[in-house]
């Protein structure tokens, strides 16, 4: 054994293979790390000005509203109370920009439907978002099975052709155990090597951040284990298709051609199957109806409004205080009612993109980078389950808002209580939960691979060279 | 022997043997099997979107004439939907489609945002990419060259054939531009069964071939991704000669693809977003919001509008006019709030042009950066296309409420006798039709892609020679 490493370690280290992949791994994890942090650094700086401003508006519409003896709750709460609801941070959502550019981690509410607020995006030219960021998710799921390629696609080629081949075996070195000696040095040396510059280039931008020593440390230490994971899962594919295959050109081809498949051909096959397949209402279809419900609903509450005025004539085209207190009454009531009209049909839609993701699901298991990702987001809180869990915490603080404001709108106060509004207190999903996803991600990433490849090798009966 | 001959002779040798290469084979079936998945998929998908949107905004047009008696601006706020129609080629290549959104409401004072991007309602997958005609083009018949020809010059030399070849009297550029007329013969064979693909679709989905723009767009946009698979033929050629061997070939061509498919777009669009940064929405609307809230340009001009009228009619009070002055303030507001949209809303979008000619002009040295702008532009699926329907949408909006406006301006009410319109005047405001830009004035954007690709297709040939050059001194 110690033959083994000490010949394997000497191939490695005169490679300049080893050494290329090497720098290029440690260059583009740091760029991909600094460059989302500076990324980063503009999103909160952005947050912080909102933040600010909505310090600034509150106190001067406080004055306003004492020097007015009170304004009307209806119109503060809709157009001069709405606060902030910001997502708070996570140690590593500067590395992996998952959905986030996608997604608003702040939003503005009001007393106004969700639907009025919820699609305000940050502005982006759409040209970026179709590619996509260099982030440290890319990096790792995209560029570092390259770098195991590289390195795992000329194992057993390289000993045949400098003839080392039979004198290992006659040593006594079976070819399954050459092949997986050779394969684990070279996953050990790779992944030290990612360690440290994760390790090198994270630890600038976590000492800057206000975060729990103990999180920050704890969500390092799943970042260092998921990737070593995911390279195991690759240097596993490798492996086998080595095993299979005897010299290092074909190798390498067939290598490229799994990473093409796995990562570019097949997500955007079985994308382009289910978009297909879906027979559920589409965006178009869900406007029209909730169109339709919402007229329905305004058309009701307008007949009643006439029928009101027609039975109290003497209140028609007065504008005092007890008119103004009706109208907003009514305007909230409609709302109310075209919402809770609303709320039937967007759960129908909801319910047929929860089938969607259900049929993705069905397949994922093969696309083991799929889980890698998803692991990668979920660690980072830039995936969809952390971005429901903020929906799910802005639409209580929503219920809350509108119950500050619509109480005072139903008794008629005079509002002037601008520095009284409720502000957006985010409860963070369990710890356990958001470890849990990842620990399951790495496990669903791993296992097929493994699998696969440990069955190669038990079966593997071919041991001539 | 004159040198077009020794290219015809190697060429059809060449073309020989690709016809007994499994490798070439292999290729050729599992692209025309992408083609057929990519083509039949893409174009289902797109039928039923097509479909549903049509749907829609028909019951929109119908809401919109049945809504009935009520004052015109009551009609006004009642607004409705417009829906972006996708391109007859946007399934080719669905671009920057799943980012933007789909659906706009149009209404009185707002210029509202489009929404309801298909991103938004996906699984995650699509940042994976998307597949369709181009993803074929762009990702996959590159990788397909690069399989088949990597070896065609470096096996000559690996094999001890080239001796031979010279001994037999011929020269470097009847060796490799022979090889290159049959790869272009392969590639030229690969293109035909895309576009024919692509034409049958067209055809079966009931969209005329014979209309000039659709022709023209559709012949640009598999020309360019020839464009692209003739410059990594170029490529792969040069790489096989140059190379010390097969293998190193394979490396250097699957780094220069890997490159230009994943590294550079993002840099170079990270770049462009650090260099022209867009402003925050949060900025972008307290500057806007600010501009509409300042009214004494307004002022002004109605103050100036009221004299004017009131001298006109020779009357001294609002009251007494013969016209609706509602409707004149209305007009006033809507202009004004008009002025600041436009100026807003055009420097974002004009931000974003920026960017995407500042990448353009990075991307000399990235080709598949130049083709995929140019196949968006065909498809239709670019920023620019999304840009003309937001104007389209917008000015369609504008006229909306001049019409309504207009109709309130020639009938005088009181509070007691409000005035209230009816389906002739919704009838008024026409259905909404939206035509894409036509080819002639794309064509002016696409001057640096396009150069990118002229000259990428020049050099590597040359460049290619000469590796084979340098093989016939040291063969």
């Amino acid at each position: 054994m110690i033959t083994l490493l000490q010949l394997e370690l000497r191939l490695l280290l005169r490679s300049p293979v080893w050494w290329t992949t090497a720098a290029l791994a440690i260059l583009l994890i740091g760029f991909a790390l600094t460059h989302g942090h500076r990324e980063h650094e503009r999103r909160i700086d952005n947050r912080t000005t909102m933040f600010v401003e909505e310090q600034e508006r509150l106190a001067t519409m406080n004055r306003l509203a004492v020097d007015m003896r009170g304004m009307n709750p209806e119109a503060a709460g809709r157009r001069f109370g709405f606060r902030y609801a910001a997502k708070p941070e996570l140690p590593l959502d500067f590395a992996v920009t998952g959905l986030s550019d996608l997604q608003s981690d702040i939003l503005k509410v009001s007393t106004d439907p969700v639907e009025e607020w919820l699609q305000a995006h940050e502005w982006e030219n759409p040209h970026r978002l179709f590619y996509g960021r260099f982030d440290l998710a890319f990096v790792l799921t995209f560029l570092l099975p390259l770098a195991v390629i590289a390195l795992a696609a000329p194992v057993l080629s390289e000993e045949r052709d400098r003839g080392i081949l039979p004198m290992l075996r006659t040593q006594g070195f079976s070819l399954r155990r050459i092949l997986v000696f050779k394969l684990a040095v070279r996953y050990s040396a790779l992944t030290a090597v990612v360690l440290f510059a994760l390790l090198a280039f994270a630890s600038l931008p976590l000492a800057t951040r206000p975060l729990p020593l103990g999180l920050i440390v704890t969500d390092m230490g799943m970042l260092a284990l998921l990737s070593a994971a995911y390279l195991l899962a690759w240097f596993c594919i490798a492996g086998l298709v080595v095993s299979f295959t005897r010299g290092s050109a074909f190798a390498m081809g067939t290598l490229t051609g799994v990473w093409v498949a796995l990562l570019v051909l097949l997500p955007a096959s079985v994308n382009l199957v289910l978009d297909a397949a879906d027979s559920g209402p589409g965006r178009f279809t869900y406007t029209d109806r909730i169109r339709e419900v919402t007229l329905e609903a305004e058309q009701q509450a307008a007949t009643e409004m006439g029928q009101f005025y027609h039975d109290h004539p003497e209140l028609l085209g007065r504008v005092d205080e007890d008119s103004i207190i009706n109208y907003s009454i009514g305007r909230t009531a409609i709302m109310l009612d075209v919402e809770h009209r609303v709320a039937e049909m967007a759960e129908s839609f909801r319910e047929s993109q929860l089938q969607r993701n259900a049929a993705y699901r069905r397949v994922a298991p093969v696309l083991f980078p799929l889980h890698f990702q998803s692991g990668l987001m979920s660690l980072a809180g830039t995936g969809m389950e952390r971005h429901v869990h903020f929906l799910n915490e802005v639409s209580r603080y929503h219920r809350l808002y509108r119950t500050f404001f619509f109480e005072r709108i139903v008794r008629g106060d005079r509002f002037v209580e601008f520095h009284r509004i409720p502000r957006f207190a985010y409860r963070e999903e369990y710890l356990a939960v958001r470890w849990g996803r990842v620990v399951t991600s790495g496990l669903l990433m791993l296992t097929l691979p493994l699998a696969v490849l440990l069955l190669r090798l038990a079966l593997w009966r071919h041991d001539s060279d | 022997m004159v040198p077009w001959q020794t290219i015809l002779i190697v060429a059809r040798a060449e073309w020989l043997h690709l016809r007994r290469d499994g490798r070439f084979q292999t290729a050729s079936i599992l692209y025309a099997l992408m083609l057929a998945f990519a083509a039949a998929f893409a174009w289902m998908h797109h039928t039923q979107v097509e479909a549903e949107r049509l749907d829609a905004q028909t019951s929109e047009r119908e809401r919109w004439l049945e809504q009935g008696e009520k004052h015109p601006h009551a009609a006004a706020h009642y607004g409705f939907y417009i829906f972006r129609p996708l391109h007859p080629l946007s399934w080719l290549e669905s671009g920057t489609t799943p980012y933007l959104g789909t659906a706009i409401f149009l209404e009185a004072h707002r210029k509202n945002e489009v929404v309801f991007r298909p991103i938004d309602d996906g699984t995650g997958m699509e940042r994976f990419g998307v597949f369709n005609l181009a993803t074929v083009l762009a990702v996959l018949l590159p990788l397909l060259i690069i399989l088949v020809f990597h070896d065609r010059l470096s096996t000559e030399r690996e094999q001890q054939t080239l001796p031979l070849l010279i001994c037999q009297g011929l020269t470097p550029g009847g060796l490799f531009f022979g090889k290159l007329a049959a790869g272009c013969l392969v590639l030229a064979l690969w293109l035909a069964a895309a576009a024919g693909v692509a034409a049958t679709v067209i055809l079966v989905s009931g969209v005329s071939l014979l209309h000039w723009d659709t022709l023209a767009r559709l012949a640009m946009l598999i020309l360019t991704y020839g464009g692209l698979g003739a410059l990594f033929l170029s490529a792969t050629l040069a790489a096989s000669a140059w190379a010390r061997s097969s293998f190193n070939a394979v490396g250097l061509l699957l780094g220069f693809w890997m490159i230009g498919f994943l590294i550079a777009p993002r840099v170079l669009n990270d770049h462009a977003a650090r260099t022209l940064p867009l402003p925050t929405r949060f900025a972008f609307e307290l500057a806007m919001q600010e501009d509409l809230n300042d009214r004494t340009a307004l002022r002004e001009v109605l103050t100036a509008e009221t004299s004017r009228l009131l001298e006109l009619h020779g009357v001294d009070d609002i009251a007494d006019l013969p016209v609706n002055f509602r409707a004149i303030n209305l007009q006033l507001g809507e202009e004004h709030s008009n002025a600041v949209f436009d100026r807003h809303y055009n420097a974002l979008f004009d931000r974003m042009d920026a960017q995407n000619n500042f990448i353009q002009r990075q991307a000399l040295a990235v080709p598949l950066l130049a083709a995929r702008a140019v196949g968006m532009s065909m498809a239709g699926t670019d920023f620019n296309h999304h840009r003309s329907f937001i104007e389209s949408a917008e000015t369609y909006r504008r006229l909306m409420q001049r019409i309504l406006n207009d109709d309130l301006l020639l009938n005088p009410e009181t509070a007691e006798a409000p005035y209230l319109a009816g389906r002739a005047l919704w009838e008024q405001v026409p259905p909404w039709e939206f035509e894409n830009p036509p080819f002639r004035e794309l064509r002016g954007g696409l001057g640096w892609p396009l150069a990118t690709l002229v000259l990428w297709n020049l050099c590597l040939p040359l460049a290619g020679w000469f590796g084979v050059r340098r093989l016939f001194l040291n063969p």
